[in-house]
């Protein structure tokens, strides 16, 4: 197997898959009935309105109802439900991942498309494919290591390829453009109207921006490197936040997949008094 | 591997040739337009006239018309060739807040801020891009 292929199977803790898969269907909740609640509300919305995505006109889906939109939302629901818990994570799981891209055609049909859904969807879309999978499980295995490969992956080709649309959009002298000064004049609070006084901070922070981009396969790196980027691209999220109010939320969600969750396995088997289990015979 | 490879290959297309239309492998173009430092910035804003001959600005977002203001901005263009597309905005206005008088009319305006240096200066500056009475 060739050096690529060798690292994206590589066997990983069936238990990270477990963990991954309860704050993952655990975070649909939050994002269907909190964070991005106005999807539901474009049930509302007149059909006039209705301006399909590519794949909405390509399968062709339906224009989102009333009846639709509730539909879709409870299933979706009902499935995140089963999955969170692990139990049949091929159905379930399959369920939630055809139900969301649904659910996110109608929430970007309407105008106006975000950017924070990428690695999620794909998180969704791998999850199921590794099988049964249990918090206390001791074993690795190779479906689970492709699994968070991918998600992983797709979270630094998330940043990375963000580095080229830049380039492409605003062009190679993006990073000395007045980009965010336009988002705190649209978007901003009481520590932007700071910010203003400091145009070379707002310059310097977006080739900033780029440079991290750009170097965001860093976070594949194991160790010290990894960890080091993984906690820069919180403190990225972070300050996005504090300062224009967006955060990509199922984006940073997904930086879950850097960690080793695994850990946590051997606390909540001692709190709830079950050993850790090893499904496979001893190697 | 064959899977990851051609979600790969579509999202790298999709960052070089593609478009927010080709989701989810469209390119991750968020904040990705370049502003001049002596620019201006837009934003939409919508007025609403009441049946009790009230005029206030309302705020754009899902709880008001149903759609977030970065919405009613992507479809700019066809309220401004079809402006009776505005009282769909008013319905769901009742739709959402069923207290408040009904809406007879809307006004979309986009409001400019002009930057010198990349710092907002003066006065914003509003233009009407379409306008709905109802009949």
């Amino acid at each position: 197997m060739s050096a690529v292929g060798h690292w994206w199977f590589a066997p990983l803790p069936v238990a990270r898959i477990a963990w991954l898969r309860t704050f993952f269907y655990g975070f649909v909740f939050i994002d269907v009935l909190a964070t991005t609640s106005w999807v539901a509300r474009h049930g509302a919305v007149s059909g006039d309105l209705y301006d399909p995505l590519f794949v909405g006109r390509l399968l062709p889906l339906p224009q989102p109802t009333r009846a639709l939109v509730m539909t879709t939302g409870v299933v979706l629901l009902a499935a995140a439900g089963v999955a969170i818990t692990n139990r049949l994570p091929r159905l379930a799981g399959g369920v939630v991942a055809v139900a969301y891209l649904l659910w996110m055609v109608i929430a970007f049909s309407y105008g106006k498309v975000d950017h924070d859904r990428f690695a999620f969807l794909v998180a969704l879309c791998v999850l199921p494919t590794a099988g049964a999978a249990h918090w206390t499980d001791r074993d690795e295995s190779e479906a689970a290591g492709w699994a968070i490969r991918c998600i992983q992956v797709a979270v630094v080709l998330a940043y990375f390829l963000a580095a080229f649309a830049k380039f492409r959009f605003g062009g190679l002298n993006w990073a000395t453009g007045a980009t965010l000064a336009r988002a705190l004049v649209r978007r901003g609070n009481w520590i932007s109207q700071q910010l203003f006084e400091m145009p070379g901070l707002l310059r310097a922070t977006q080739f900033g921006i780029i440079a991290f981009e750009l170097l965001s396969p860093l976070l594949l790196v194991r160790g010290r490197i990894g960890y080091a980027f993984l906690a820069l691209a919180v403190a990225f999220h972070v300050v996005t936040f504090s300062t224009i109010s967006i955060i990509f939320l199922p984006h940073v969600v997904c930086l879950l997949a850097f960690l080793p969750l695994e850990r946590l396995s051997a606390p909540l088997a001692a709190f709830v008094g079950t050993p850790m289990r090893d499904r496979l015979p001893a190697r | 591997m064959l899977a990851a490879a051609a979600v790969i290959a579509s999202l790298v297309a999709g960052t070089f040739v593609g478009q927010d239309d080709h989701f989810p492998f469209g390119p991750h173009r968020m904040f990705s337009t370049r502003n001049e430092l002596n620019g201006r910035v837009n934003a939409a804003q919508l007025t609403f006239e009441f049946v009790d001959g009230t005029t206030r600005p309302v705020a754009i977002d899902s709880h008001t018309v149903g759609l977030r203001r970065a919405e009613i901005e992507g479809l700019e263009d066809r309220f401004i060739s079809r402006p009776e597309l505005l009282k769909h905005l008013a319905l769901t206005y009742g739709v959402f807040n069923p207290s408040e008088p009904e809406v007879v009319g809307v006004v979309l305006t986009e409001r400019t801020t002009d930057l010198e240096g990349g710092q907002p200066v003066g006065m914003p500056t509003s233009r009407v891009l379409a306008s709905w009475t109802r009949p």
